[in-house]
């Protein structure tokens, strides 16, 4: 019994350590298991039948001691391990995804070390009980072998309960839960399965479509897969039932008897208590006998390891008899030559060329068209034997590539994806099969060897999806009975001398120049000590002159050391049909020409015999296969999605993104384009400078933008805005906001672009002439209110001032970042706004140099309004939530500017270029602004800060851009918020805040005055004014 | 007037025609993000361009006196040099070829390798887990040959076919830049082209820290000019830039290169193209047997 608990469990342990399959997590648990059993049948076993059979401890103290502490450890370690491995289990089928991600190697690790040193516990009682209690008596005889606690009733009961009472108690607690999650499951199964019997019968009666059998296979095989789960749970359970039974069976006597001679030493006897400790042991004898039993995995281990090592003493004979049998069998297997088959292999030209020919030259004819690949003898090691089709294989009597062979293909390509499917693949293989065999029959095969090697190709091109479907055949005909190997293959190296190898090199070297050709696909051979001879294929009769066993060439694309490529079988069959009768044997050699670094080598070519069989007689064609195989080694065909290097837009899309790219590796890695990509940005304004705005943004790959505008194009604005042509200007003019759009989307499909054809509600512009006309500002403001907060940068870029209001409220009051750009005639000022902390904090109150900025800025104030003395850049290190926005520097409200002007002056009249350079200067402000780490928040930079070390990748970060072309010059104020500001000053923000609309609505009905008075303007006018006359009566006086 | 120049002037004409015609074809024209300004000589005029060229040639030739001072190559040079090229390359059987295209007298040069790569995605084909997919393999599994199956005298399956890569690299030459320009892309055995990325997860480490340095941040994305097909190109505008200490040192010491294999093996093995040793010959070999 001993030597079998250690041979099974060695095998348990030998088979996981060799079997890739049972590395799993639960598996360490059974590893843990059989190190248990192990120690038992390897220690504690033997050393209790020497004490059995002896009836007295002859051994000594000190090994009484060891087995003493194997014992207790093993027997412990194994009942823990059972513990443990249960609630594995337990928590696998109970929750299974939560405990998915738990249950690593690392924790099962730790779970086993805490088992065994729990049951490493025992050596403290065992060894030191002596030490510890010193009180207890010492029964201690020579020739008895036994624990000093043996008397101690608390210790045994306390270790009985903890050693087994609770791990068994909670094992069956487990069991029980186990056995319920499964019958459950099952029971769920047989719901889902009688649902789906009731949708094929709904199935059935309907016509079925396409897309429902795909669906109902779909379910189906999850069903099938969730079966699957489901019964290999159920087997789990009877598993771990077996081994609670088992374990119950052969444990619980043990502790009964154990518990009861805690308190009564002499109730039992001493046979009966031996067989108990033997039942005990005999646990671990089971064990490794039930894993295998329910574990498929291990089973097909098992056997595979006890058919190499013929371990004798097992009651296996049959299985082994069986084993042999099998053995034998698959080495007749081995006898039989077997072929590396083709992998076709396509150049992405294919693709494009075949699409060009769809287009262009096949459209819906579906006729067999000639085409051509190729396949190579040369390749390293590791590569596959392929069949190459490049975007010339359309040119099917174009030129081969250098030392390659030609194989004459035919394409099949089909107008729809049914007829793809429907296509009788089998007769199309039987068709080419049969010419093969006619050119066979015919003797051309032996003129024109490439006929031996042709293929079949047949191809749906889903030219809206570039979805390429296809599928390969390399037709081969087949020997019935397989073809018997006679000499195992060997490389040319150990078979010819290194004169015959280089005899041979120049042997075929010679016949392909004879053949003005590069590759020459078979040859004939023969060879002495002395030398080589190759000659055509269609010189055998005249070369071989009735020799019994020949040797034949073949260039061969297969780099196995075992196997020919594809080319040879039907070669054989060749041979076979034409003279096999007159041959013994066929030496075969399988030609490689490889040169690495400059130095060929055939030397790696392969060599061995076989003998053909019988062809029968008759003319009729043998059997064919060679349909390929697709990527999942299943018989079907493969699909291709060439989308991404085919379909226009995204192949615009992937280039944009590469060009990007490429600016963020020259940078590398402060700068972060992905914020740039990802920022929505909205354009209030589809101008002159929205247009510009717009492309600049394109070019930095920004993917999501909205314009807001409610013109419509006219005459004069193609030429100046770059978004519209001349035909948006007819019948009345496409709406700017739309057409923009659309424009952009032809530049650049990947762009998510919207148009919003609205106004936008201004100061001064009165809304309530009628409830309609409340209700549409009241519409417009809520639009513009959304608009906003769906995105993260906001640009203002109206022609005038007073349109800019209401957005920079909104905006402030959402916190968002606003680039400003405006235009004169020959200036320009592009801005951040100041963004407002996010907690709502007023802005510091101004301080008097600001309000002298103002001041001063009021006898300058332009139509277009920012043309604004840069005087502000006297503050330096301004942060960003205190800079001031558009309006900040205006000590006058906005208003109806267009109101009381001639036109020229309505219209943004300004120098052609100022649009382009303003617009690329917003956008390239953002971007700086994008790329510091604070983003709005960040410290104006101003004109002085040009020496310094820039504060972000790209350089600075001004607050404002004042450019004056006429002087082709630009500076950098900066400037700090205005608490008396008719946009952004807290009062304002406030009101708006509270009152929202109402406050709106004022504000848009009423003239200046009412933001003025609001905001205290007015009384600033009246101090200043007062401070004027004051000023000027000191200077009269003077 | 130099010996070469009305030879040299005619192929320049025939340049030119095909610069026109780059520029109707916006899609086919080279971006030039990075102008070198002495290659931005004005295109109205041929011949103050031709003037250029012979100034700086005699500038060139009078520095060195009997050096060969021309850094940019002509076209036919760059056929010249490529025949070499690929005459060594037949030696090494390391697969160069030219490639004609056809209906003109352009060309290129060309090769392909085949590694066994990490490529990312699994095979396309994955019918299940996609529910847009409106194909169902069963009728075919039914269907099909039930010989294939049972064909034993098939070898196993080829586990490790998804994983090979094809690199194309494609050498052209730029009449804009008078340079050679390298275009490679990396596909899988099915057609599809690899990202740049993938591309460069398969080469090796240390070349690809130079992917941050110039010129390898002149990558972009591009159709190929002869073939229409998407590669990705090494673009000229900095090619005369790194050749040029190359070729001056050469003409300095009065000895001869290849400007093809000094080129290419200065930017061929960031994307996984080697270059043997032995290619250093090939000019030497010219030398001895020029004209």
């Amino acid at each position: 019994m001993a030597l079998l608990t250690v041979t099974m469990n060695l095998l348990v342990l030998y088979a996981v350590k060799k079997e890739r399959t049972l590395h799993t997590v639960g598996n360490l648990y059974i590893v843990s298991l059989s190190v248990a059993d192990l120690l038992v049948g390897l220690t504690v076993m033997p050393l209790n039948l020497v004490y059995l059979l002896e009836d007295e401890w002859n051994l000594g103290h000190i090994v009484c001691q060891f087995w003493l502490v194997m014992d207790y450890v093993a027997s412990t370690a194994s009942i823990f391990s059972m513990f443990i491995l249960c609630l594995d289990r337990y928590r696998s089928v109970h929750q299974p995804l939560r405990y998915l991600k738990y249950r690593t190697r690392g924790r099962a690790s730790v779970m086993i070390a805490g088992a065994w040193l729990l049951s490493m516990m025992w050596i403290i009682p065992i060894l030191g009980w002596r030490v510890f209690s010193e009180a207890s008596p010492k029964p201690e005889t020579e020739n008895n072998c036994d624990t000093d606690f043996r008397f101690v009733t608390w210790f045994k009961v306390l270790a009985a309960v903890v050693n087994f009472y609770v791990p068994s108690l909670l094992m069956l607690w487990f069991y029980k839960q186990i056995y319920m999650a499964v019958r459950r499951h099952y029971r769920r199964r047989d719901n889902i399965n009688k649902t789906i019997r009731t949708d094929q019968k709904l199935d059935s009666a309907n016509a079925v479509t396409l897309k429902q059998s795909w669906q109902r296979f779909c379910v189906q095989s999850k069903q099938c897969i969730h079966s699957l789960r489901v019964r290999k749970e159920r087997k789990a359970a009877k598993q771990l039932g077996f081994i609670i039974a088992a374990f119950m069976v052969c444990w619980i006597p043990y502790f009964v008897t154990f518990m009861v001679m805690a308190f009564c030493k002499t109730c039992i006897h001493h046979d009966l208590h031996m067989f108990t400790i033997w039942l005990g042991y005999f646990n671990s004898t089971l064990n490794p006998f039930i894993y295998p039993l329910c574990n498929d995995n291990f089973k097909r281990i098992f056997k595979r390891i006890l058919h190499i090592h013929l371990k004798p003493g097992l009651d296996l004979v049959l299985e082994e008899v069986r084993m042999a049998a099998g053995r034998t069998e698959k080495d007749s297997a081995n006898q039989k030559l077997q072929f590396a088959p083709f992998c076709s292999a396509l150049e992405a030209g294919f693709w494009h060329q075949l699409t060009q020919k769809k287009l262009n030259d096949y459209r819906l004819d579906e006729s067999p068209k000639n085409i051509k690949g190729y396949y190579y003898n040369g390749d390293p090691a590791g590569l596959p034997t392929r069949l190459t089709l490049e975007f010339s294989a359309f040119d099917a009597t174009g030129p081969t590539p250098a030392r390659c062979c030609p194989a004459p293909g035919t394409l099949y390509n089909m107008n729809t994806l049914e007829a793809f499917k429907s296509c009788d693949k089998k007769a199309l293989l039987e068709k080419e099969a049969n010419e093969i065999w006619e050119a066979v029959q015919s003797e051309t095969a032996l003129e024109n060897p490439s006929l031996l090697n042709t293929f079949i190709l047949l191809t749906f091109a889903d030219l809206k999806k570039y979805h390429f479907y296809y599928w390969f055949c390399f037709p081969a005909l087949c020997f019935t009975e397989g073809i018997q190997v006679l000499e195992q293959p060997v490389t040319m190296e150990e078979k010819f001398s290194p004169k015959q190898i280089s005899a041979l090199q120049g042997a075929y070297d010679d016949l392909c120049n004879e053949n003005e050709t590069t590759a020459i696909p078979y040859f004939l051979m023969k060879y002495t000590e002395e030398a080589v001879l190759v000659s055509s294929l269609q010189n055998w009769n005249t070369f071989f002159q009735g020799q019994k066993k020949v040797t034949v060439g073949l260039y061969d694309p297969c780099t196995l050391p075992q196997h020919p490529g594809w080319p040879l079988r039907n070669l054989l069959v060749l041979i076979a049909r034409k003279w096999g009768s007159l041959l013994d044997a066929v030496e075969v050699l399988c030609f490689r020409d490889q040169t690495l670094q400059g130095k060929r080598s055939i030397q790696h070519s392969i060599i061995f015999q076989v003998k053909l069989p019988e062809l029968s007689l008759s003319a009729e064609c043998p059997k064919s296969v060679g349909w390929e195989k697709n990527q999942k080694s299943a018989m079907g065909p493969r699909m291709v999605n060439l989308s991404e290097c085919m379909d226009p837009k995204r192949l615009a899309e992937s280039s944009v993104d590469l060009n990007l790219k490429l600016m963020r590796w020259r940078l590398v890695p402060s700068l972060d384009l992905e914020k740039v990509v990802s920022t929505k940005c909205l354009l209030l304004g589809a101008g002159t400078l929205g247009c510009n705005v717009a492309r600049t943004l394109m070019g930095w790959g920004v993917r999501h933008i909205t314009f807001v505008d409610n013109a419509k194009i006219s005459y004069s604005n193609p030429v100046r805005q770059p978004l519209y042509e001349f035909e948006d200007c007819l019948s009345g003019g496409k709406p700017k906001a739309l057409a923009a759009v659309e424009r952009l989307k032809k530049i650049f499909p990947g762009v998510s672009a919207e148009g919003y054809n609205m106004s936008i509600p201004m100061p001064g512009h009165p809304v309530n002439f009628s409830e309609e006309t409340m209700e549409q500002a009241r519409r417009d403001v809520e639009k513009l209110e959304e608009l906003v907060s769906a995105h993260d940068v906001l640009f203002l870029l109206m022609d005038t001032r007073e349109s800019r209001w209401l957005p920079t409220v909104i905006a402030a009051s959402q916190r968002k970042l606003v680039v400003n750009a405006a235009l004169g005639f020959d200036t320009f000022v592009v801005m951040r706004h100041g963004l407002k902390k996010q907690k709502i904090v007023e802005p510091e109150g101004s301080t008097p140099s600001s309000a002298s900025s103002a001041s001063t800025s009021s006898s300058s104030s332009t139509p277009a309004g920012p043309a604004q003395a840069p005087g502000a850049s006297l503050f330096s290190n301004i942060p960003g939530h205190r800079l001031g926005c558009y309006f900040c520097n205006d000590v006058v409200a906005p208003g109806d500017s267009t109101r009381d002007r001639t036109l020229d002056q309505q219209c943004t009249v300004s120098r052609p270029g100022l649009a382009m350079i303003a617009g690329a200067l917003a956008v390239e402000l953002m971007v700086s602004i994008l790329q510091h780490p604070e983003g709005g928040y960040a410290v104006a930079s101003s004109s002085d800060d040009r020496m310094n070390e820039p504060p972000t990748s790209l350089g600075l970060a001004p607050h404002q851009i004042r450019g004056f072309l006429s002087r082709f010059d630009n500076v950098l104020p900066a400037s700090l918020a205005f608490d008396k500001c008719t946009a952004c000053s807290a009062i304002v923000l406030d009101n708006y805040e509270r009152e929202g609309f109402q406050f709106l609505s004022k504000v848009f009905n009423s003239s200046h005055s009412f933001l003025e008075d609001l905001t205290g303007l007015t009384l600033l006018h009246q101090e200043t004014q007062a401070a004027e006359i004051w000023d000027m009566s000191d200077d009269e006086s003077i | 007037m130099h010996a070469d120049e009305p030879h040299a002037g005619g192929h320049r004409g025939a340049c030119w025609k095909k610069a026109e015609l780059v520029m109707r074809a916006p899609s086919r024209q080279l971006r030039d993000p990075l102008s070198n300004d002495k290659l931005q000589l004005n295109p109205d005029s041929d011949s103050a361009r031709l003037t250029g060229f012979v100034k700086f040639h005699k500038f060139m030739a009078g520095e060195r006196a009997q050096g060969m001072g021309v850094f940019h190559l002509e076209e036919e040079t760059f056929r010249h040099s490529c025949r070499q090229f690929i005459c060594h390359s037949r030696a090494l059987d390391d697969g160069w070829s030219w490639e004609e295209v056809e209906g003109s007298d352009e060309g290129y040069m060309k090769k392909s390798i085949l590694g066994v790569g990490r490529t990312a995605p699994p095979p396309a084909l994955d019918w299940c887990s996609r529910p847009g997919e409106d194909m169902d393999t069963r009728p075919w599994t039914e269907q099909v040959l039930e010989d294939e199956d049972e064909d034993e005298e098939q070898v196993g399956g080829d586990k490790e076919t998804s994983s090979v890569i094809r690199y194309e690299y494609h050498v052209l030459y730029s009449c804009s830049y008078q340079t050679p320009v390298l275009y490679f892309r990396a596909s899988t055995l099915d057609g599809r082209s690899l990202s740049l990325e993938k591309m460069w997860d398969n080469v090796h480490p240390n070349y690809r820290q130079r992917l941050l340095q110039g010129p390898w941040d002149t990558i972009t994305q591009q159709e190929h000019p002869l073939i229409g097909q998407p590669f990705f190109v090494l673009h000229p505008c900095r090619t005369q830039e790194f050749m040029r200490p190359v070729l001056a040192a050469a003409s300095a010491e009065n000895r001869s290169l290849n400007y093809i294999v000094s080129w290419l093996s200065s930017v061929g093995p960031v994307v996984g193209l080697s270059v043997p040793l032995s290619y250093a010959s090939v000019a030497l070999q010219a030398t001895e047997a020029p004209k």
